[in-house]
């Protein structure tokens, strides 16, 4: 039904990459201006989902399916509250950062917030991506 | 310095004169098809000639020394004006061919549900 | 004094949108029409963070009300009927619920301290003075105050957040995928469409 090398699909192909590479640039600069693991995460399920809408279902399945999704979400969280069991077990208290390094408690709070962002970002991105993935092909039924 | 205002401000008011001849064109237009050429030309043209016009604003604020963090400014915006000068004409693309693809048929001068089809009633198709 | 009423000016305006907006979309039968309206009013309530300075929330609005809201919406129009079946009568007594409950509201407000007014009793704790002056310079050096309030010092509510957004998809999940022991096969298994063009 859809010709291939139609304008839409082209426009899409070019425009994927860069809308990744502002999710992950949004992602590690949420310390130094506006930012973090939630909107990164939602800019890069965009970019999947527009794949989706251009290319096809089947194609989008391909590159990360529905069970690999499901995983990626619990793997945000539980790099999240690792964090915390991580800070407890090097002396401090849950979801402490500045045990992370001795000699300077300001580079473990960077440290800290740099992986507890991506354990968001990869949440979130999994769960709009799986609800997506839920709600998508069903037709009128 | 004074000219670069003036310029920043001519491309401001011009890409909003634009996106209103869009809106009227939008409004007055009889057809789906004449409307989303009007929105899809006179927006993309609006919406850039405003980021222009954003560019030039920020090489109003170039202090003495140089350029400083305005460079990343100026990047970004002619970022978003490539995003915009490739989205939004693919987006209108997109539409009408959603409208063509699922059956809605344009207006022709012929037709019988043309605006004027009274004046041009004896001629043939 | 000319940015203060510039910025009024730039508020009256979007609210009054919002407000039309909000009309049309309680008042329109044709549920497209209205799914559309709503990716509007989302892009329009980011511009009103914008001006209001929370410029994440106006990332984040903008990212998942006018962008990914709208699909599902669209993919969950799809499953039903596009023109709302009409009222049998006349609603009146959820309407007056609703003005009621907003007169009360509004009402409420006329006791509100003015936006961003110093002298209000939020910005009287004294957490207040520590997250901004001591959170950058002294203790944490991240310069997104918004982010080391959220990360660190409230970093559990985050981690709680977290847990909700997971507690969501999992939810969507046993909603949709509920019904595989009548031995159908699952619907997200099998592909009808190859994506629109």
């Amino acid at each position: 039904m859809s010709t291939h090398g139609s304008i839409v699909r082209i426009g899409a192909k070019m425009l994927i990459p860069y809308i990744m590479l502002l999710a992950l640039y949004v992602q590690f600069h949420g310390d130094y201006g506006p930012g973090g693991g939630f909107q990164a995460g939602v800019i890069f399920a965009a970019a999947f989902i527009l794949y989706a809408l251009t290319h096809g279902l089947k194609a989008t399945k391909q590159v990360i399916s529905p069970s690999i999704a499901e995983k990626l979400i619990c793997l945000g969280v539980l790099l999240y509250a690792g964090v915390g069991i991580a800070s407890m077990a090097m002396g401090g208290n849950f979801l402490e950062y500045g045990v992370f390094d001795h000699h300077d408690p300001s580079h473990g709070q960077h440290t800290g917030l740099l992986l507890i962002e991506l354990g968001v970002g990869i949440t979130v991105f999994a769960v709009m991506l799986t609800i997506f993935y839920n709600f998508a092909g069903r037709g009128r039924s | 310095m004074i000219v670069l205002h003036v310029i920043s401000g001519v491309l401001l008011v011009l890409g909003s004169f634009f996106s209103l001849i869009g809106a009227v064109g939008l409004l007055r237009l009889p057809d789906f098809y004449a409307r989303s050429h009007a929105v899809g030309v006179a927006d993309t043209m609006g919406a850039g000639l405003i980021m222009v016009g954003l560019m030039v604003h920020t090489l109003t604020l170039i202090d003495s020394v140089g350029l400083h963090g305005e460079v990343m400014v100026l990047i970004k915006l002619a970022a978003v004006l490539t995003f915009l000068l490739v989205t939004s004409p693919i987006s209108g693309h997109a539409v009408t061919r959603a409208a063509w693809r699922s059956g809605l048929m344009p207006v022709l001068a012929d037709a019988p549900n043309a605006p004027d089809a009274t004046a041009e009633g004896g001629q043939d198709a | 004094m000319p940015e203060v009423t510039v910025e009024l000016f730039v508020d009256i305006v979007l609210f009054s949108f919002l407000v039309s907006i909000a009309l049309t979309i309680a008042r329109i039968r044709n549920l497209f029409v209205a799914v559309m309206l709503s990716g509007i009013f989302s892009l329009l309530s980011a511009g009103l963070f914008t001006v209001m300075d929370a410029v994440d929330v106006a990332f984040t609005e903008a990212a998942v009300g006018a962008g990914i809201s709208t699909v599902l919406m669209l993919l969950t129009l799809d499953l039903t009927t596009e023109q709302e079946t009409d009222p049998i009568q006349p609603q009146i007594f959820p309407l007056i619920v609703a003005l009621c409950t907003g007169g009360a509201m509004l009402y409420a407000t006329q006791d509100m301290p003015a936006f961003g007014d110093p002298s209000a009793p939020v910005h009287q704790h004294p957490l207040a003075d520590h997250f901004i002056n001591t959170a950058l310079q002294v203790e944490m050096h991240v310069p997104n105050m918004v982010t080391s309030v959220l990360g660190s010092y409230r970093g559990y509510d985050t981690l709680g957040e977290t847990t909700v957004v997971f507690t969501a998809a999992v939810a969507v999940m046993l909603l949709m995928r509920g019904r595989r022991r009548f031995s159908q096969p699952s619907t997200i298994d099998a592909e009808p469409e190859e994506g629109v063009s």
